[in-house]
């Protein structure tokens, strides 16, 4: 298409002309949200067309036309399109909004659904200069194999730039950041640690997810509290959709999820002008449907909620509610009962962990230059640990955020584009142990973040975009405030009449007044959040990368980027703290990543994919707490985290077989991850207090060959490195139309070479000669499941 | 201490699922351990004799010694104090079980002992530095700061030169017995040990196997002033995976008639609290805080125990215990 339409209106290049008309708009869905990859034509007899893409905000201006009588086409993928005649005078700008209403589409819905996603990705690099965004969408997340059902995080793990360290846990690092400077939203709402089972699954159900967009890095100056990447999961609207649902039964839990679009007459009633809702909810059943010996009493849950509401004047309201819990509940466990030769030995527990979130999000436009983005949101993180038989143990942890965030995005002229807003959040937590009747731990505060920025859109000719953009965070914790100025800067050029070719520069200084005490050498964990305050460090990281991006049509798309990240404030925590000193339970040291990330990813047709290459190097340092005072000993430690891996290659491969049935495939390798060995083992020994004598004896007084008790000497910190990893996984869905709806079996099969990827190594320096053994992640690990859709 | 331990706990939890998930891999062999010297010196306050282990990391079910090493250990005061090695009487106690089966254990532990002559030279309070020089020229060297003086509070204690203050009083049976102390200035916690007497017999008929005598669990109270505890329900947190529940379950709300108990508890230096909490997460093993430097690893700490001696009956011959 020939084009003097430019995605965003303050994309146009600045050619019309005295005697010519200029059109511009905004398109958006039936309930106000405004869409970007919209195809705009304008039409007129006997001239070529005018026309071209809008940008993320919707925006189109067409300058350079003729005066006379135009049919403007609009056109996107997923919904109706829309005609409209407008005509024009010499001269005359011309507004003309369009709304484009959802159409669900039967045929060939895997490559419309794609193409619209894939236009998003488009539209962001059209028109942004900066953020490297990657998006997945619902159906790649459908075919990506996953263990037992698809998870939106897993699917994450496969974007250039995200290394997952096992297979055991859906917590990712973006770009050499650890898992904790990943900022996870739901419908632009935080969550702090959206996982079950210590990370196994995400909490998110994919039945509802629309996409996930992923900012590795170069994010504007809107977007803070982390360090090193967003990722917004975005559920679906269901705005003028029928009634329906959408039954999910996996190895793991049966799900459930009711749909529909709001009835006309309902979302006048509500003041607004259509919109769509959903609940949703999530239940694994080990614990019911197991016999009674067998049965492990732990179960997860999820309940969701979203509605969309058409506001007055193109405006959407959007409530976003979830609850979830993982519980292992061993209060009815009888050991007894199970005649097990252990006899009581069994250590009963009960052990909670779970997600509350509640969110509304308004976003109205005012005219066609102002749009207002107000969300208003609730989420917490809790965890409860306690022993069933002995009332004196507990660990307990929690962090919840209030926040209230606004941002005003006004048009200023056809070449600059502002956006501004602030946000408060407070943020407030408590970790808390108990044992032996002691309260060992117990500290909690509250945090009030009060953030401004404003960022700005340059666009001085239809090849450069330039994004200033500033952002303040003033922190307020126990009596401390820490206030940072975060500069932003990117620029863009496009090369070539299509502009399908761009360089891009982007820098930035991004800071976080969270951390998590999470151990990330270890798969399957759960957070505990502290707040920076006077003796806890805030994490300050400077980023910059720079890169080429490519799309020959909607086809294909190919990106290269290199980045280098510097992290100060990095935390830890303090192993050798002074328990009458509260200031030293955390270590302050310092990282660097840095590293170049490739994809090559063909969006459309029946066979469609990427692959990503992700070289990368990280480096952490910390300070010795013990080496004080000791000449020998080196105030710091230098190491590779255990997520530096330092090349990562994923091959992601989605067929349409035929009409009803798709495969998918994904092959991933991992260059070596670092450990740390073990370079000795000597005895323990037991210290008897009263008469001062060592002793060696078996723990519990047991019988028989005890195990001998022994210490383990640690090498040098992840000095040592595992194999490669390499692992293949396949999916095949096959969907039957009924007459009530559809039916989705579906086999996955994870490693399906058998790949042994070690997850942890064992050294026996007990044993002549002496042995190393362990544990694998996965083996080959085949699992069907079935969806229902009415 | 204890945050570390609830999250070894779970951390154990999550193990057995890893466990669950994955496959064992096939078991090769292995270069060698590095030959490493192991130091484990625990100065005890008021003890007249001081006593430092002196062994070598694990070659196959070998503890090898490290014998004619030059040990001393210098006070604050310049005075030198010199630990004699002893061939022949051991220092530690192996229980028969590692000694004999299909693998057994050959212990050859150094033990250096400090001379009778030197009088009670650990006090509370004062500040001691150890240098070990071993045969083939390694050098480990260590500091402690021993806690400062404290006391069990409403009990006389019995003070006797070159013992450990003890103290006995006659508790009620099924009866907690609340233990409150005076602060040790300088104790980055206290490690509390109750060994319990007679339990095979007193909790006889009660279903329960394997019950040992004595029956030894510990506790412990983090920083200088959490100084109370109530024996024996805040007794055993360490012991909670190894015991029969039942067993822990019986005495959770006091001791049984005709048990007797010796309930230790000991302020702790900085060094010692952090060679018994652990370091980070490994899993091939428990892990240790060293808290000497050099040539080696292990331990150099230093702690002031206190003993209160337990009679569980009625009527016993020694004062009521303050309940």
């Amino acid at each position: 298409m020939g084009g003097a339409l430019l995605g965003d209106p303050a994309s146009v290049q600045a050619q019309s002309s005295t005697g010519s008309a200029t059109l511009v708009g905004q398109v958006t869905d039936s309930v106000g949200t405004p869409l970007g990859g919209v195809v705009v034509r304008a039409e007129r007899a006997q001239t070529a067309p005018l026309g071209g893409l809008t940008g993320a905000a919707g925006r189109y201006r067409i300058t350079g036309l003729a005066p006379g009588t135009y049919q403007v086409h609009a056109q996107l993928l997923g919904y109706e399109g829309t005609t409209e005649t407008v005509v024009l005078s010499a001269g005359e700008v011309s507004v003309l909004n369009l709304r484009l209403r959802s159409m669900p589409v039967a045929l060939e819905a895997v490559v419309v659904e794609g193409r619209r996603d894939q236009q998003r990705e488009r539209a962001r690099f059209e028109s942004e200069a900066g953020v490297t965004a990657r998006v997945i969408d619902a159906r790649e997340i459908r075919l990506l194999p996953g263990l037992a059902e698809a998870d939106v995080l897993r699917a994450v793990e496969v974007m250039p730039g995200v290394i997952s360290t096992s297979d055991l846990s859906s917590s990712f690092n973006v770009r050499g950041g650890s898992a904790d400077q990943n900022l996870i939203l739901l419908d632009g709402f935080p969550i702090f640690n959206p996982f079950h089972l210590g990370g196994l699954f995400s909490v998110f159900n994919s039945d509802v997810v629309a996409r996930a967009e992923l900012f590795a890095g170069g994010f504007s100056a809107e977007y803070g509290g982390r360090a090193s990447s967003v990722l917004n999961v975005e559920t679906k609207s269901y705005d003028g959709e029928p009634f329906g649902m959408e039954l999910g039964v996996s190895v793991l839990a049966t799900r459930v999820n009711l749909h529909s679009g709001l009835p006309q007459r309902v979302g006048r009633a509500l003041g607004g002008s259509g919109g769509g809702w959903f609940v949703s909810a999530r239940r694994s059943y080990f614990d019911k449907l197991l016999p009674a010996e067998q049965a492990i009493p732990y179960h997860l849950t999820d309940l969701q909620g979203g509605l969309t509401l058409g506001a007055r004047g193109g405006g959407t309201l959007r409530v976003t509610a979830y609850t979830g819990a993982d519980v292992l509940d061993m209060s009815d466990f009888d050991p007894q009962r199970e005649g097990d030769a252990a006899g009581g030995d069994i250590f009963r527990v009960k052990w909670n962990w779970g997600n509350r979130l509640a969110g509304l999000r308004w976003t109205q436009p005012f005219g066609t230059a102002w749009l207002a983005d107000v969300r208003l949101g609730y989420t917490r993180y809790g965890e409860r640990f306690g022993l069933v038989d002995f009332d004196d143990h507990e660990f307990s942890s929690r962090i919840e955020q209030r926040s209230l965030r606004g941002e005003l995005r006004r048009d200023l002229g056809s070449v600059l584009e502002a956006r501004m807003g602030g946000e408060l959040a407070k943020v407030r937590y408590r970790n808390r142990s108990v044992a032996g009747g002691s309260e060992f731990w117990n500290t909690g505060e509250e945090g009030v973040l009060s953030t401004g920025f404003t960022q700005l859109r340059w666009r001085p000719d239809e090849h450069w975009i330039i994004e200033p953009g500033l952002r303040l965070d003033s922190w307020s914790a126990e009596q401390s405030t820490h206030t940072y100025l975060s500069p932003r800067f990117a620029v863009k050029r496009f090369f070539g009449d299509e502009r399908d070719l761009a360089a891009k520069v982007a820098a930035g200084r991004y800071v976080q007044f969270l951390h998590s005490l999470r151990d990330e050498s270890f798969p399957i964990s759960n957070d505990v959040w502290m707040i920076t305050n006077a003796d806890i460090p805030t994490v300050v990281s400077d980023q910059v990368q720079a890169g080429v991006e490519k799309f020959w049509g909607e086809q294909w798309h190919a990106s290269v980027e290199g980045y280098y990240r510097r992290f100060r404030g990095i935390a830890a925590y303090n192993l050798a703290d002074d328990p009458n000193d509260p200031s030293d339970d955390m270590l302050a040291g310092h990282g660097l990543s840095y590293g170049l990330d490739v994809l090559l990813r063909r969006s459309t047709g029946r066979l469609s994919g990427w692959t990503s290459i992700s070289l990368l190097r990280a480096e952490r340092t910390l300070p010795d707490p013990l080496a004080d005072g000791w000449d020998d000993l080196p105030p710091e430690t230098t190491y590779a985290p255990a997520f530096d891996r330092r090349a990562d290659v994923e091959l992601v491969l989605q067929y349409a077989l035929r009409r009803r049935t798709e495969a998918g495939l994904r092959w991933h390798y991992g260059s070596p991850l670092p450990y740390t060995q073990p370079v000795g083992q000597y005895v323990q020994w037991s210290y008897d207090m009263s008469i001062g004598r060592y002793r060696l004896e078996p723990k519990g007084g047991g019988s028989g060959d005890p195990k001998l008790p022994l210490y383990v000497v640690l090498g040098a910190r992840n000095g040592e490195r595992y194999p490669a990893y390499h692992r293949l996984d396949v999916s095949i869905r096959h969907t039957l139309e009924r007459r009530w709806g559809t039916m989705t079996p579906y086999l996955q099969v994870l490693n399906v070479y058998n790949r042994m990827n070690p997850l942890f190594y064992f050294y026996n320096y007990d044993r002549t000669p002496a042995t190393m053994s362990g544990i694998s992640m996965f083996p080959v690990l085949p699992t069907v499941g079935l969806e229902v859709a009415f | 201490l204890i945050r570390r331990w609830l999250r070894t706990q779970r951390l154990g939890a999550a193990v057995g699922l890893l466990a669950a998930a994955g496959c064992e891999l096939a078991e090769v062999s292995t270069p060698e351990g590095r030959d490493i010297v192991v130091v484990e010196a625990a100065l005890r306050a008021f003890e007249a004799e001081q006593q430092i282990l002196l062994h070598r990391t694990l070659r196959g079910r070998t503890v090898q010694g490290e014998a004619d090493a030059q040990v001393v250990v210098r006070t604050s005061t310049g005075r030198i104090i010199r630990f004699a090695y002893d061939p022949v009487r051991s220092c530690v106690q192996v229980d028969s079980s590692y000694l004999s089966g299909e693998k057994p254990l050959d212990v050859q532990v150094s033990c250096y002992r400090s001379a009778e002559v030197d009088g009670v030279w650990v006090l509370p309070g004062e500040a001691y530095e150890l240098r070990v020089d071993t045969r083939d020229g390694r050098v480990i060297r260590g500091r402690t700061q021993v806690p400062g003086d404290f006391a069990l509070l409403g009990l006389e204690p019995v003070q006797m030169e070159g013992r450990v203050p003890s103290t006995r009083c006659t508790l009620p049976p099924r009866t907690l017995l609340p233990v409150h102390w005076s602060s040790s200035r300088g104790a980055w916690a206290y490690l509390t040990e109750m060994e319990v007497y007679g339990l095979p017999q007193a909790l006889h008929g009660h279903g329960i196997d394997g019950v040992p005598d004595p029956l030894k669990l510990y506790g412990v109270t983090v920083s200088e002033t959490d100084t109370s505890t109530v024996v024996p329900k805040n007794v055993g947190v360490f012991e909670r995976w190894s015991y029969p529940r039942a067993l822990l379950l019986a005495i959770q709300n006091g001791l049984p008639a005709g048990t007797s108990m010796k309930f230790t508890v000991a302020a702790m230096d900085r060094n010692l609290v952090n060679s018994l909490r652990g370091n980070s997460f490994h899993p091939s093993g428990a892990t240790r805080i060293s808290t000497v430097v050099g040539d080696g690893v292990g331990m150099f700490g230093s702690m002031v125990p206190l003993i209160l001696d337990v009679e569980v009956t009625e009527r016993g011959d020694s004062p009521p215990c303050p309940t």
